[in-house]
Parts: C-alpha cells; sequence; structure tokens
C-alpha cells in the first residue's frame, strides 16, 4: 500500500482527487478498470427511452464504434498473424 | 437531450452546484416515485475518454454523500418527461437495488504475476505451422498438434488462473462480501475480482490486503475504488 493510503480510503475525497487508485496502477490497467465498469456494468437502460430521439441514438452509436475498434484491432492482430502462413 | 448518470432517493443531499458532468454541462437531479435521477444536458456527441471521465467525476460526486445505483454510460432521454417515465416504470426495482446497496461500496482488485509482464503473449493464438520443429511432409498434421497443444496450454493457464483467485478470494471469506470475478489470464493481469464492501468495513479490507500483499509476494495485487457499484447492479 502507498504511503497515502488512508486518503485512497476516505470517502472524503477532494473533488481534484481523480486518481483513486492505490499503489502502482499504471495508466493503462487503471483505464481498462474505468472502462470495463462504465461501458459494460451499470444499470441498463434499454428501449424507447434510450432511443427516442428519431430512432436514432448518437451516444450509443458512438459507443458501438469505440467497442468494434477495438475488437477490430484484435482480429486484425490475429490475422496478421495467420496471414503469415497463408503468404 | 439528457444524460443520466446514477439513481438515488429523493431527498438525499443534491448534486454540488459547480459539478460539472459530461461536456462540462451543470448536473442536476429529476425526482419521481421517491427517487432521483441525475442528468446533465448533453448533445448527444460520441463517447471518448474525457466523457468517460466526466461521467465517473458525477457518480462518484454521488458517492460521496449516499450510494447510487450507477448507470452504465450511454442512458440518454430524450427530455426530461423520458427520466420521470424510467423512475415511475422500474421504481421498485430500483427502491429494492438501493436498500441492497445501501451504505457499501464496490473496491477492486486487479490480480498479476510479480515481475510479469516480459514473457509472450497469452498463447491461444493460432501456431505457425512455419514454425521450427513442425513435421515439413506433413504441414496439415503439424500444425493441428501444435494448435492442440495451444489450446491445452491456454486451458491450463486458465484454470491456474481461476486458482489463484480461488486464493486470494479465500482470504475474504468470513467477511461474506458480494463478489464478482473475471479471469483473464494475460502476461499483465490473472483477474479482477470486485467486492461489494460496507463503508463500516472498509478500514479492515484494506488491512485484510495489506496482509494479503505482504503474504503473496509472488502476486502484484492493485486496489482501486471506492467505485460506485458497477458490478453489483
Amino acid at each position: 500500500m502507498s504511503e497515502s493510503g488512508n486518503e485512497v480510503w476516505s470517502l472524503d475525497m477532494a473533488e481534484e482527487d481523480d486518481v483513486l487508485w492505490s499503489g502502482l496502477a499504471d495508466a493503462d490497467q487503471s483505464l481498462v478498470d474505468l472502462v470495463n465498469r462504465l461501458l459494460d456494468k451499470g444499470v441498463v437502460i434499454a428501449g424507447e427511452v434510450t432511443i427516442s430521439v428519431a430512432g436514432v441514438d448518437l451516444v450509443y452509436l458512438g459507443l458501438n464504434a469505440l467497442l468494434t475498434s477495438v475488437s477490430t484491432a484484435r482480429e486484425h492482430l490475429g490475422r496478421t498473424a495467420g496471414s503469415n502462413r497463408e503468404g | 437531450m439528457l444524460h443520466g448518470y446514477c439513481v438515488r432517493r429523493a431527498g438525499e443531499p443534491s448534486a454540488p452546484p459547480d459539478l460539472a458532468g459530461v461536456g462540462g454541462s451543470s448536473v442536476r437531479v429529476v425526482e419521481a416515485e421517491g427517487l432521483g435521477i441525475w442528468v446533465s444536458e448533453t448533445d448527444g456527441a460520441a463517447v471518448n475518454l474525457e466523457r468517460l471521465r466526466d461521467h465517473e467525476r458525477v457518480v462518484r460526486a454521488a458517492l460521496r454523500s449516499a450510494t447510487p445505483l450507477p448507470l452504465r454510460f450511454g442512458a440518454v432521454f430524450a427530455e426530461e418527461d423520458a427520466a420521470v417515465r424510467l423512475l415511475t416504470d422500474r421504481g421498485e426495482e430500483f427502491g429494492a437495488d438501493l436498500e441492497r446497496i445501501a451504505n457499501r461500496v464496490e473496491m477492486g482488485l486487479r490480480i498479476g504475476r510479480a515481475g510479469d509482464g516480459e514473457q509472450e503473449g497469452r498463447g491461444d493464438g493460432a501456431p505457425s505451422p512455419d514454425g521450427e520443429g513442425g513435421d515439413r511432409e506433413r504441414p496439415g498434421r503439424a500444425y493441428l498438434e501444435a494448435r492442440r497443444a495451444a489450446l491445452r496450454t491456454a486451458a491450463a493457464a486458465r484454470e491456474a488462473s481461476a486458482s489463484v483467485l480461488d486464493q486470494v478470494e479465500s482470504r475474504f471469506a468470513d467477511l461474506e462480501l458480494p463478489s464478482v470475478r473475471s479471469i483473464e489470464g494475460t502476461t499483465s493481469t490473472i483477474g479482477r475480482v470486485a467486492h461489494l464492501v460496507h463503508r463500516e468495513q472498509l478500514r479492515l479490507y484494506r488491512d485484510r490486503i495489506e496482509l494479503l500483499q505482504l503474504d503473496r509476494g509472488d502476486l502484484r495485487i492493485t486496489v482501486t475504488g471506492p467505485w460506485a457499484p458497477y458490478s453489483f447492479v
């Protein structure tokens, strides 16, 4: 645990205390923790409530684009590795 | 359009007046059915990292005074009536969930192996038939055998990861914390565990983690939180 462990555990955090991570969390991994929760967990509001603006929810489309870009990148990497044996 | 952040009980401390939401908008609370949903105006622009951080900042502001039900990023309401309708339609469910998570926060543990990061990938990729030691006379057969070996290795690694997470979770057994786990098995991360911890148990929980870190020098354990209970709603 870091020296500032007590701050990490306090729920009365200063507004600018944007980083809650304790220990030596690296930035990439902390980002994964954040994105996993915000995009993959939490209460899902489905149906007409969210998609009520001309039948299209721009934020939702944005999410799909983001998720696709990650999986596409992985797929692309796999395919690049695979294409070596074909070529 | 309104961007939704989280749901709490009506009458609980409201959003601080200077709290900025997604895109710098000001946050307000829409109340109905004894519940309050935190919202702010949005132009519906596509998600980016800055907006995710804006969203989390607002949810965390709510968490400081009372544990909220966090909404998944992307909940947008055409107008205030739509937000009211959500509280009306799902008020009973939200009330029960708020009761269940009251005074609790989510803590995250990320478990890795100490000193990892220099090894090769996760080992579940397709083998290369051109690889050294392959059966050059029968490349198809060599490929299948290599693939079979790779899949077995991946399964064994997954089992080993699950076993490590079992050992970690057993250290918290007596606290009877609700938990959710995910196995990753990458070089940097064996897996993640989320615990739902009562605020009064936080100090005990911290001590327990410190002890675990001291006992398990072979593991790299990182703690994140407190979060709103994203993994438990």
